[in-house]
C-alpha cells in the first residue's frame, strides 16, 4: 500500500506513536497507514517530554513504515525521508525551511515541525518503523516558545487537511527514494541544513567554540570544521548556542 | 471533528485519491472507501462507535529493582546479546516507565529487551533469543558501541 491511502482519525488518543505501536504489536496495521488524532492526551516528544501544540490547529500524525532489507546502520534515511518530505511541502507555500540536526524542521530561528521517529529492530534490521511528525499550521501563540507555524508564515489560514494529503503524497514519492537508497535524500538533507556553512556558536561542556557545519558522516554524527580540521559530534555533546 | 469539517473531509477525499478514510469520534465511526481506478465511487458508512476503540494504555507495574552485583560468575552456556549499534542504551521505554526485562526475567524470541538511541531515532530492539536474564551488562542512558554486550542469556 502507497502511504497514506489508509488514514485513520480519531478523537482523542494517548499518543499517534503508541497507538500504532500497540496496532503493530497486535500485527494489525499495514504499511502506509496513517493515524491522526484531534487531542493526544501524551503527546510524545523524546523520551517522555510533552509535545507543546494545540492539536486541533495542528497536524500531529504517526505513520506506520515497513521498510524492506532496511539495516539498522542506515537508519539515519528515515531523518533525511521524513525532514526532507516537509522542507519540501513547506517550499511549495514559499516557506523556506532548514533541518536543525537531527529532527527539528526551522523556518530562521523558529521550530516549525518536529520528527520523533521509533523503530523495532530484529537481527540488526529495520522490521519496522513508527514516523511521527508534528507539523505547526494554524497555531498562533506559543506561550514564549521559540515556534512557528505555516500560517505565522504566510499570513493565511491553511486548511488541514488538503495539507495533510500533500504531506502524505510527498513522503509516498520520497519512499520510493529510500527502498532505492538513493544517496539524494543525504545530498538534499545536507544542502538544507540549519546553518550549514555558516559560522555558528556551539556550547560543549560549558565552554563555547566556534564552527563550522560541513554536514553529517556516515553514522549521522554533525561534522563541524574547527580551525580547519572536521569533527564529529554527538547529538549529546554539543549545543548550538543561538 | 464537526460536520462541516467531515463534508470537507469528504470532499478532499474524493479529490485525493486516498482510498480508505476512517473517523473514530466518541459516539459515531465513520469509513469513506472510495475506487482507486477509474471513476471514483464514494461510499459512506455510519456506524456507532465501536466500544473501546483505542487500545487501553499498558498498566505501569512498579517494576523490582534489579539486584546490583547479585548476578552468578560468567558461564560459558550464556548467550551475550550484543549492540546492534552505536548509540545511547536505554531499559526502559521512558523515564517513568517500567525497565523492559529484569535480572530472573524469561524473555521469548521477539520480546523488546531495550531500546538503543542515535540521532533521535529511537529502536526497540527485540531478542534474537529465549530464555532467561541472567545479567545487564549496561547501566540505563549509557553510551554503547556496535557489538557491546548488553545482557546475559541463559537460554531456554
Amino acid at each position: 500500500m502507497k502511504i497514506g491511502q489508509k488514514i485513520v482519525y480519531l478523537d482523542s488518543v494517548d499518543s499517534t506513536n503508541n497507538y500504532v505501536a500497540k496496532l503493530s504489536k497486535a500485527s494489525s496495521i499495514e504499511h502506509g497507514t496513517a493515524i491522526l488524532a484531534d487531542v493526544q492526551t501524551a503527546g510524545k516528544g523524546q523520551r517522555g517530554s510533552l509535545w507543546q501544540a494545540k492539536t486541533s490547529e495542528n497536524i500531529l500524525l504517526s505513520i506506520f513504515l515497513k521498510p524492506d532489507n532496511l539495516s539498522v546502520s542506515q537508519q539515519v534515511l528515515l531523518t533525511f525521508f521524513a525532514a526532507n518530505s516537509i522542507r519540501e511541502i513547506l517550499r511549495k507555500f514559499g516557506i523556506s525551511a532548514t533541518v536543525k540536526w537531527p529532527n527539528d524542521v526551522y523556518v530562521g530561528t523558529k521550530k516549525i515541525a518536529g520528527i520523533l521517529i521509533e523503530n523495532s529492530v530484529t537481527n540488526q534490521f529495520i522490521t519496522s518503523s513508527i514516523l511521527g511528525i508534528g507539523l505547526n499550521v494554524n497555531q498562533l501563540e506559543f506561550e514564549g516558545l521559540n515556534a512557528t507555524s505555516l500560517q505565522l508564515e504566510t499570513g493565511v489560514f491553511l486548511q488541514r487537511n488538503e495539507l495533510l494529503f500533500m504531506l502524505l503524497n510527498q513522503l509516498s514519492k520520497n519512499w520510493e527514494l529510500v527502498l532505492e537508497n538513493s544517496p539524494k535524500l543525504k545530498e538534499d538533507f545536507v544542502d538544507n541544513m540549519f546553518r550549514i556553512n555558516q559560522r555558528t556558536k556551539f556550547e560543549k561542556e560549558s565552554t563555547f567554540f566556534y564552527g563550522i557545519i560541513r554536514g553529517i558522516d556516515k553514522n549521522g554524527l554533525l561534522l563541524i570544521e574547527v580551525d580547519g580540521s572536521l569533527i564529529s559530534f554527538d547529538l549529546k555533546e554539543i549545543k548550538f548556542v543561538l | 471533528m464537526n460536520l462541516t469539517e467531515i463534508q470537507d473531509l469528504i470532499k478532499f477525499v474524493a479529490k485525493s485519491g486516498v482510498s480508505e478514510v476512517e473517523i473514530e469520534q466518541k459516539d459515531f465511526k465513520i469509513c469513506i472507501k472510495s475506487e482507486v481506478k477509474g471513476k471514483p465511487e464514494h461510499q459512506v458508512y455510519v456506524q456507532a462507535a465501536a466500544p473501546a476503540a483505542a487500545p487501553a494504555p499498558t498498566p505501569i507495574v512498579a517494576a523490582p529493582a534489579a539486584p546490583v552485583a547479585a548476578a552468578p560468575a560468567e558461564d560459558a552456556n550464556y548467550i551475550i546479546v550484543k549492540s546492534p549499534m552505536i548509540g545511547t542504551f536505554y531499559r526502559s521505554a521512558g523515564p517513568d516507565k517500567p525497565s523492559f526485562v529484569n535480572i530472573g526475567d524469561t524473555i521469548a524470541k521477539g520480546d523488546t529487551i531495550c531500546i538503543i538511541e542515535a540521532m533521535k531515532l529511537f529502536n526497540e530492539i527485540e531478542s534474537e533469543v529465549a530464555g532467561r536474564i541472567v545479567k545487564v551488562l549496561v547501566d540505563d542512558a549509557s553510551p554503547v558501541e556496535y557489538d557491546q554486550p548488553l545482557f546475559l542469556v541463559d537460554p531456554a
